[in-house]
């Protein structure tokens, strides 16, 4: 069964992408091994304390904590993408590898199917 | 080898760090629009995007002018594909 890497790359309340990504990995990992890189704003999904309440949406960033019991193999993230945005990992609501460039390249190449959302 | 396609300006964004060396780039829809500026990477533009919006000859070198069949090619040639949108 081919590998795959979900890459998340849209903020979190904006669109669906988000939403609709964190879906698929949840669900592919059910039948694969999956592994999860944030780039961009899509390092945003990940941040402490989101609160949509009176928003009126589901606030999806509490199933995060549920990727490692789905058996997702790899949480990763852009380290520069992450530094462009003031942000640490200390930010974050669940335990994430920050990469470099040549960090994510190997993590792509060690994949074989890439999904963006 | 990995093939990178990117169809807006702001996917440049969210893959340049991921694009390795020996990896290919393919530009196409609003992403032609990134070759008017200097890239760090070699990369192809489909040609009917880059003549729609009047870039033939504005494009910074070395932008390679493919078509759909060679794109086609690169697909089926590629160990993956990732699109950047």
């Amino acid at each position: 069964m081919s590998s795959m890497l979900f890459v998340f790359s849209r903020p979190p309340h904006g669109s669906i992408n988000a939403q609709e990504g964190l879906d698929a990995l949840l669900m592919g990992s059910a039948f694969t091994t999956c592994s999860v890189l944030f780039v961009g704003d899509g390092v945003l999904q990940l941040v402490a304390g989101q609160s949509t309440d009176a928003l009126g949406t589901k606030n999806f960033s509490l199933s995060f904590g549920a990727l490692k019991d789905y058996g997702v193999t790899r949480i990763a993230c852009s380290m520069p993408d992450l530094l462009a945005r003031g942000l640490n990992k200390s930010d974050f609501l669940i335990e994430v590898e920050p990469l470099d460039a040549a960090g994510m390249q190997a993590l792509i190449r060690h994949h074989d199917k890439v999904l963006n959302f | 080898m990995i093939l990178h396609t990117i169809n807006k300006v702001a996917g440049l964004a969210l893959c340049q760090h991921l694009i390795a060396a020996d990896d290919k780039v393919v530009l196409l829809e609003d992403g032609v629009y990134l070759g008017l500026q200097p890239l760090a990477f070699s990369i192809c533009a489909i040609r009917l995007d880059v003549e729609a919006r009047g870039l033939v000859g504005r494009l910074k070198e070395p932008v390679e002018l493919i078509d759909y069949s060679d794109f086609v090619s690169l697909c089926t040639e590629a160990d993956k594909i990732c699109s950047w949108f």
